[in-house]
């Protein structure tokens, strides 16, 4: 039997609570899942903008280029 | 002289295969999604409204459509996430140790969902929330399982070593199960007895119409976009200063 109205499609014959409960809560994870993964990777790249940001300025510095494994840094 | 391959989680995130693995996941990621999408409004429409024949318990019977695919993904995740990890763990392959990572959060949503579905399930048909039976304790186990392995994977600041913990938990999950599986294979209070009843289900006789396939399809596709998109962020995440992650237009 299929619902055939949509108070029958909302009421599920009694079974609202249950059937709507499963089914929202599938669209709820899909989403918060979605949300997680999208902030998670803009924090990745705004983490990669500000290496690359860095690394431009150090490069511009006078004395650029100096390594720290010279011998003086050593002891 | 040959080339080393790298063989340490340090020297793997720089290597050629992380840039490659990072390019893969992205050119099957609009795909993930778009099938997802598609077959999941096709799947749930026709679960909800247009399933031809009887349903065994009336609309109550239309939770299976979410449940089924739910519990099918969480096994074919945490089983993945196992062997990724004793792959990862043991054999040193050149990519970072990120795919075992990548699955896991969505594998235990997929546990997650199925035991939510399970319980509204059987609280109207049983007059309970839980009733004990093998395959829910299994997939309880299951959830807690991935849990504790997210939690020793970033819990450990070696990655050699967290990889390894992380393997060796999974490892020794998957013996529990089994011998779970092996000594409840007659608790079956509420989920029937295995083998026998499962083709007779209409869901299995093909009396239902296309809404499991298509909600398998769905949810199988929805995952796969989920774990590629976040392979993706553990890759840039890791190898933050590589030389590959430098040359991404996204990463200027």
């Amino acid at each position: 039997m299929n619902p055939e109205t949509l108070v029958d499609l909302f009421e599920m014959d009694g079974y609202a609570l249950y059937v709507w409960g499963s089914f929202a809560m599938v669209a709820a994870a899909a989403i918060w899942e979605a949300l997680m993964l999208v902030q998670r990777r803009r924090r990745a790249l705004e983490d990669l903008h500000e290496l690359s940001r860095l690394r431009d300025h150090e490069a511009k510095q006078p004395g650029a280029g100096e390594s720290f494994s010279s011998p003086e840094h050593a002891a | 002289m040959p080339v080393d391959r790298p063989s340490r989680p340090a020297e793997t995130v720089g290597s050629p295969a992380a840039l490659l693995m990072y390019g893969r996941a992205g050119q099957w990621l609009t795909l993930c999604v778009a099938t997802a999408l598609a077959a999941g409004a096709a799947g749930a429409g026709v679960g909800l409204v247009a399933t031809p024949g009887e349903l065994p318990q009336g609309q109550a019977w239309r939770i299976a459509f979410v449940h089924l695919p739910a519990a099918w993904l969480s096994l074919t995740l945490f089983a993945a996430t196992t062997a990724l990890a004793l792959v990862e763990a043991l054999a040193h392959p050149p990519w970072p140790p990120v795919a075992a990572m990548a699955l896991a959060p969505t594998g235990a949503l997929m546990s997650f969902v199925t035991l939510w579905t399970g319980a509204l399930w059987t609280k109207p048909l049983w007059g309970q929330w839980w009733l004990w039976d093998a395959r829910p304790l299994a997939e309880s186990a299951m959830l807690a399982l991935f849990v504790a392995f997210m939690a020793v994977r970033a819990g450990l600041a070696n990655p050699a070593r967290a990889a390894r913990a992380g393997a060796w938990l999974l490892a020794a999950g998957v013996v529990g199960l089994a011998v779970l599986a092996v000594a409840a294979r007659g608790f079956n209070p509420l989920h029937g007895p295995m083998p026998s009843g499962l083709t007779r289900l209409p869901v299995f006789d093909g009396s239902l119409g296309a809404a499991l396939p298509l909600m398998t399809l769905a949810f199988a596709a929805w995952c796969g976009a989920a774990v590629l998109h976040r392979l993706r962020s553990l890759l840039l995440e890791q190898a933050r200063d590589a030389a590959w992650t430098q040359t991404l237009r996204e990463a200027r």
